[in-house]
C-alpha cells in the first residue's frame, strides 16, 4: 500500500481487495493478503474504480487453494490527503458491499499521506465506525516490507 | 489467547516418556542388585529421588536420560569415611558398563550406552544416619571426589524431605488439575534452560532452584467456564506471572570490571528441612553466570509479552517455538483459522 500513496499530484488513486482470515480460538482477524491495482481498474487522480477481474480471481485462487480459510475483508484505496476522510462516494460504495456481503462485517482502509484509517462496516449500521488511524510514521515508509 | 491446547501438546512431547522410565528402572535394579548382593556394603533402602520422583522430568535434548537414586545405608556416618561407600560402589560397578563409573562429588555415576552412544546414567547417592537404629535420625550425604579434599564431608541432607516437600504443592486429588499446572510450567522451564544454557560448568541453574522457588511462588492461572462447569488452564498466563515472581529475586551487586552490570540470586533450601543451614542452591553460579540467568529470564519475559501482543495465532506458535525449541507445535494456517464463506464484492468505487 506503501508505494501508492499520493504524494505528489500526477499520483493516481489505487486500490485493492483485503483478503484475511480468523482465529478458530479466539476470532481475531489477520488481514494477510491485498490485492493492488491492475490494468483494467479505472484510476484517476480523485477516483479509483475496481473493474478488473484480476481483483475477483486473486481472491477465488487463494481461497480454493487454501481449503477455504479465506474471507474478502473489504476494499483499500488512496487519498490525496494527509489525514483520511470517507467521501460520499466512499459511503455509498460501502453501503452497497455491506447490503451485498453474506456476512455481517467489513473492514475498509483508506491510505492518506500521513495516516491510515481503517472503518468497520456492517449491515445494521448506517455509518461507518471509525476503528482506528495509525501513522505512516518514518520506520514503517522506510521499512522494506512487501506485505503492504 | 488460546494458546493452551499447543502448551498442552508440548508437555506430552516434553514430557519424560513412560518407556523410557521403565527402562531406567530396569538398569537402576540391576546396579542395586549388585550393590545388594556384595559382602562389602551394608544393607540399605533406596529412595528414587530428583525430577524423576517429583513427576517433573523432561527429554533430555541430548537424548542422555538420568534417573538419581538415594542409597540410605543401615549405618552409622561416625562410622565411615565419606568416600570409603563411594569408593566400594565404584569398584563394584566400574566394569559393569562399557562406560565405566565416575565418583562426582554428589554421587556415584553409572553410565549406559544405546546403539553406541551414552543414553542414560544413574546417579547413585550414598546416605548414612546418625543413628542407623533410627531411621527419622538425621541423613548424611557422601559428599565428595577424593579423601584427600577439604571440601569431602558427610553432609547434612534431607532427601524424603525435600520430595514431599514439592508434593505438597496442590496435594492430593481435589488439587490434581492445579498439580498438572505447577509441574507443567516446571517443564517449560526446563525444556527452556536445556536448550538456552550450556551444561558444561555452573552456567546452568540447576532445576531444583526454579522447583523450590515455584513451590512458593507459583500461582495456578485458570478461569471457570460456567457453560461447561470446568475450570479452564492458562498455562501461558500462569508461566508469565511466575517469571515476572522470579525476576524479582535478583538483586544488584555492583559493576564488574568490564562495566558489567551484575546480580545475583540466592534461595536457599527450606530450612524446614533437615539441609546444612544456609545452603543458597545456586551458590555454584559465579556472579556473571548469575546474571547470565537474570537476562534471559529478562528476554523470555520480554519475548513472551511479544508473543501476548500478537494477534496471529499461527504466528504465535512460530514465536514459541524460537522460544522453547522445535518441540512446541506450529499449527498449520488452515488447521488455526475458521472456514469462511467464499464471496468477493464484484466490484467497487471510490473517490474522494
Amino acid at each position: 500500500m506503501r508505494q501508492y500513496i499520493q504524494f505528489t499530484h500526477s499520483d493516481t488513486e489505487a486500490g485493492g481487495i483485503l483478503v484475511g482470515r480468523e482465529n478458530i480460538s479466539d476470532s481475531n482477524l489477520i488481514i494477510e493478503h491485498i490485492s493492488t491495482p491492475l490494468p483494467n481498474d479505472i484510476r484517476t487522480r480523485c477516483r479509483y474504480i475496481r473493474k478488473d477481474e484480476g481483483h475477483i480471481d486473486f481472491y477465488n485462487q487463494l481461497y480454493r487453494d487454501t481449503n477455504g480459510i479465506y474471507a474478502y475483508v473489504g476494499e483499500w484505496h488512496t487519498h490525496p490527503e494527509d489525514v483520511p476522510r470517507y467521501s460520499i462516494i466512499d459511503l455509498k460504495n460501502w453501503k452497497r458491499i455491506a447490503k451485498e456481503h453474506p456476512m455481517d462485517k467489513q473492514y475498509h482502509f483508506i491510505i492518506g499521506r500521513q495516516q491510515i484509517a481503517i472503518w468497520e462496516m456492517n449491515k445494521k449500521q448506517i455509518k461507518p465506525i471509525l476503528i482506528g488511524m495509525v501513522d505512516w510514521n518514518e520506520k514503517f515508509l522506510q521499512e522494506n516490507s512487501s506485505e503492504c | 489467547m488460546s494458546l493452551q491446547k499447543y502448551f498442552i501438546e508440548f508437555n506430552d512431547t516434553i514430557k519424560m516418556d513412560f518407556d523410557v522410565k521403565s527402562e531406567l528402572k530396569e538398569k537402576r535394579d540391576i546396579l542395586l542388585g549388585i550393590l545388594r548382593n556384595s559382602d562389602d556394603l551394608p544393607s540399605f533402602s533406596e529412595y528414587n529421588q530428583g525430577s524423576y520422583k517429583m513427576n517433573l522430568g523432561v527429554e533430555p535434548l541430548d537424548k542422555e536420560y538420568d534417573i538419581d537414586v538415594g542409597l540410605r545405608f543401615n549405618a552409622n556416618s561416625k562410622d565411615y569415611t565419606p568416600m570409603e561407600l563411594k569408593n566400594i560402589i565404584y569398584e563394584l560397578l566400574k566394569n559393569h558398563t562399557d562406560y565405566g563409573a565416575t565418583i562426582k562429588k554428589p554421587c556415584v555415576t553409572v553410565t549406559y550406552k544405546k546403539d553406541g552412544e551414552a543414553a542414560y546414567h544413574v546417579d547413585l547417592v550414598v546416605y548414612t544416619y546418625e543413628d542407623k537404629d533410627d531411621t527419622s535420625s538425621q541423613l548424611f550425604l557422601a559428599r565428595g571426589k577424593s579423601s584427600e579434599s577439604d571440601e569431602t564431608c558427610w553432609e547434612k541432607s534431607d532427601p524424603v524431605g525435600l520430595v514431599d516437600y514439592v508434593s505438597e504443592k496442590y496435594y492430593g486429588d481435589d488439587h490434581k488439575d492445579d498439580r498438572e499446572q505447577f509441574r507443567r510450567i516446571i517443564r517449560y522451564l526446563k525444556r527452556w534452560k536445556n536448550k538456552r544454557f550450556s551444561n558444561t560448568g555452573n552456567a546452568e541453574p540447576p532445576s531444583i532452584g526454579i522447583t523450590l522457588i515455584a513451590v512458593e511462588m507459583f500461582e495456578v492461572s485458570k478461569t471457570y467456564d460456567v457453560l461447561t462447569k470446568k475450570d479452564s488452564y492458562n498455562d501461558f498466563d500462569a508461566l508469565l506471572k511466575f517469571l515476572k515472581e522470579l525476576k524479582t529475586l535478583f538483586v544488584y551487586v555492583g559493576t564488574s570490571d568490564t562495566g558489567r552490570k551484575l546480580y545475583k540470586i540466592e534461595y536457599n533450601l527450606p530450612s524446614t528441612l533437615k539441609f546444612e543451614n544456609n545452603v543458597n542452591i545456586f551458590r555454584k553460579m559465579t556472579n556473571n553466570y548469575m546474571t547470565d540467568f537474570k537476562e534471559k529470564v529478562d528476554s523470555l519475559i520480554a519475548d513472551l509479552e511479544s508473543v501476548e501482543a500478537e494477534v496471529d495465532e499461527v504466528e504465535q506458535c512460530v514465536q514459541l517455538r524460537k522460544i522453547f525449541g522445535d518441540s512446541f507445535p506450529v499449527p498449520e494456517k488452515e488447521t488455526a483459522s475458521k472456514k469462511q464463506v467464499e464471496y468477493i464484492s464484484r466490484t467497487s468505487a471510490s473517490g474522494v
